[in-house]
C-alpha cells in the first residue's frame, strides 16, 4: 500500500517529464526544418508578402491604438509621482527608455501574438486536421516549406517594424498627456529624451521584437502543425499557441535584457 | 511497382499493422479492401511516405520511400497522386485555383500560357465543367471527391491513391466514381491503389484484391482468385454484399 502511494506520484512525474521532452524534441526538430526549408529553392515572395500584408500591415492600427494609450498611461503615472521629487522634466526620458527598451517590443509582440499568430495556429491547425496539409504532402510540396517559412521570415521581419511604430506612437502619446495635462514644458522634456535616449537602446528592442517574432511564429505554427482531434483540437492549438507564445517573450526578454546589460557593460 | 514487405505499425499500446507483405501490379486497378479501423488508411499512407513505419519497408519502382527524405522524398512524391477520403481540398481557394496549384507549384518561375487549358481539360476528365469560379463548400461530395482526383492527376502521376473514393456517396454517385477509376486507367494509363471496404465497387472495377484483417494481408490475388477465396473472413465479406443485394 505504501508502495502504491509512493509510485503513483513517480509515475505521473514521469509521464509529464517524458511529455514535456517530448514535445521540446519535437519543437526542436520542428525549427531545424524550418532554418532548412528557408534557404531551399524555390523562394515563394508571393506568400512572403501576402504574410507581410497579413502580419503587418493588418497589425498597424492595434499597435498604433495600444501604442499611444500605454504611453499616454505610463506619463501620466510616472509624471504623478515625478511630480513629487520636482522631477517632472525626466517624465519623456524615463518613458522613452522603459518604451523602446521593453514595453515596446513586449507589448508588440504580444498584440502580434493576439492578432497574428492565433490566426496562424488555428489555420494551419484547420488545414491539418481536414488533411489539407497531408494533401500538400502527397502533390511533393513540402508544407513546412510552402505554409511554415512564409510565416516566420514574415513575423521575424515586420516585429521590428512594428516595435519603430509602437515606441514612435507611444512616445507620441507621453509627449501629448505630459504637455496638455501635466503641464511639463516642452523644451526641458524633449532635451531629457534626447540626452538619455541612445541608438544603441533603439537597437537592443529591434533585436528583441526580432527574436520575439521568431519564438511567436514558431511556437504558433508548431501549436497548428500538430493539431488533431477537430474543432476542439484546433481550439486547444489556439489556446496553446497565445499562452506559450506570451509566456515565452516574458521570460525570453528577461535573458535577453541581461545579455544586452552585460554586452553594453563590457564595452 | 509496389512491394510492401514485413510492414508494422502501432499507435501507443495499439498494433495497427502485424507484419503487411504484399506486391501491388503494376498498371492495374488494386482494391484494398478490410473492415473500418482495420489499417487500411494506414496503410496507403505509408505508400506515399505520409507514415513512417516502425519496422519493414515499402519499395516504389524499386525505391525504399522510407529511406528518402527531404528534398529526395518531395520530389519522388511527383509520381503519385492521391485522392482523400473527404477530398481535402484547399477551402479558401477556388475550383480553378485547387486544380491548378499542383501545375503552378512545380512550374514557378515559369510562365504557363496554357495554364487554363490544363486546368479545363483535368476538369473534363473527371466529368466537370462550369465550376471554375466555386469554392469547395458550395459543392457537393461527389463533385469534391472529382475536383481533388482533377487535382490528383494534374501532374499526370504512374499512380493514383484512393482513399475510401466512394464512402458517404449515393449508389449513382458510387458508380459514378467507380467509371472515373477505370476511365483515369484507360486515359491515363495508370497504376490504381484502391482503399475501400466496398465489395460492389472491388467487383466492378478491380483487377488486383487483397484484404486486411486485424493488421494482415489475409488474402490476395486476381480478383477471379479472390472471389474463390476459401478464407472465412473474405467468404463473410462477400456473403454481406450478397445479402444486402449488392450483386451487379
Amino acid at each position: 500500500m505504501i508502495r502504491t502511494l509512493w509510485t503513483y506520484p513517480l509515475y505521473y512525474l514521469g509521464q509529464a517529464i517524458l511529455a514535456i521532452m517530448s514535445m521540446l524534441g519535437k519543437w526542436c526538430v520542428f525549427t531545424k526544418n524550418i532554418l532548412h526549408w528557408s534557404i531551399q529553392k524555390p523562394f515563394r515572395f508571393d506568400q512572403l508578402f501576402k504574410q507581410f500584408e497579413f502580419v503587418g500591415v493588418r497589425s498597424t492600427w492595434i499597435v498604433i491604438l495600444t501604442s499611444f494609450f500605454s504611453g499616454a498611461v505610463f506619463a501620466l503615472q510616472i509624471g504623478r509621482m515625478y511630480a513629487k521629487f520636482n522631477m517632472e522634466n525626466l517624465v519623456g526620458a524615463t518613458v522613452a527608455l522603459s518604451i523602446v527598451r521593453e514595453i515596446g517590443p513586449v507589448f508588440t509582440a504580444i498584440m502580434v501574438t493576439a492578432r497574428a499568430c492565433s490566426a496562424m495556429a488555428a489555420e494551419i491547425g484547420t488545414m491539418k486536421v481536414s488533411e489539407q496539409v497531408a494533401a500538400l504532402e502527397t502533390m511533393a510540396v513540402n508544407p513546412i516549406h510552402y505554409l511554415i517559412v512564409p510565416r516566420v521570415i514574415a513575423t521575424c521581419m515586420m516585429l521590428p517594424l512594428l516595435t519603430i511604430l509602437y515606441d514612435f506612437v507611444a512616445v507620441i502619446g507621453a509627449y501629448l498627456v505630459s504637455v496638455n495635462l501635466l503641464a511639463i514644458d516642452a523644451g526641458p522634456l524633449m532635451n531629457y529624451l534626447y540626452d538619455y535616449v541612445d541608438v544603441g537602446d533603439i537597437w537592443g528592442g529591434l533585436l528583441k521584437a526580432s527574436v520575439f517574432g521568431f519564438l511567436i511564429s514558431v511556437i504558433s505554427c508548431f501549436a497548428g502543425f500538430h493539431t488533431h482531434g477537430g474543432a476542439k483540437g484546433v481550439g486547444s492549438a489556439t489556446t496553446r499557441a497565445v499562452v506559450f507564445s506570451c509566456v515565452s517573450v516574458l521570460i525570453a526578454d528577461y535573458f535577453l535584457t541581461t545579455w544586452i546589460i552585460a554586452l553594453v557593460m563590457n564595452k | 511497382m509496389i512491394t510492401i514487405t514485413n510492414l508494422h505499425k502501432s499507435f501507443g499500446v495499439h498494433d495497427i499493422l502485424k507484419g503487411i507483405d504484399l506486391d501491388l501490379p503494376k498498371g492495374k486497378i488494386s482494391y484494398i479492401l478490410g473492415p473500418s479501423g482495420g489499417g487500411k488508411s494506414v496503410l496507403l499512407r505509408h505508400m506515399i511516405g505520409l507514415l513512417n513505419p516502425d519496422r519493414g519497408h515499402v519499395f516504389v519502382n524499386d525505391v525504399d520511400i522510407h529511406s528518402l527524405s527531404g528534398q529526395d522524398l518531395t520530389h519522388f512524391r511527383k509520381q503519385f497522386g492521391m485522392l482523400f477520403q473527404n477530398a481535402a481540398l484547399f477551402d479558401s481557394l477556388t475550383v480553378f485555383e485547387n486544380v491548378a496549384f499542383p501545375i503552378v507549384e512545380h512550374n514557378r518561375g515559369k510562365k504557363i500560357p496554357d495554364l487554363t487549358e490544363q486546368v479545363e481539360k483535368n476538369l473534363s476528365l473527371v466529368g466537370l465543367s462550369g465550376i471554375n469560379d466555386k469554392l469547395p463548400s458550395e459543392l457537393s461530395g461527389g463533385m469534391r471527391k472529382r475536383v481533388g482526383l482533377a487535382r490528383a492527376i494534374a501532374l499526370r502521376p504512374e499512380i493514383i491513391l484512393y482513399d475510401e473514393p466512394t464512402t458517404g456517396l449515393d449508389p449513382v454517385m458510387t458508380r459514378s466514381i467507380d467509371n472515373l477509376i477505370l476511365s483515369m486507367q484507360q486515359e491515363l494509363d495508370v497504376t490504381s491503389i484502391v482503399i475501400s471496404h466496398d465489395m460492389d465497387s472491388a467487383c466492378r472495377v478491380a483487377d488486383f484484391i487483397a484484404m486486411i484483417y486485424q493488421g494482415k494481408i489475409i488474402e490476395s490475388g486476381s480478383s477471379n482468385e479472390f472471389f474463390k477465396s476459401k478464407s472465412d473472413i473474405v467468404q463473410q465479406f462477400i456473403n454481406a454484399r450478397e445479402i444486402s443485394g449488392g450483386m451487379t
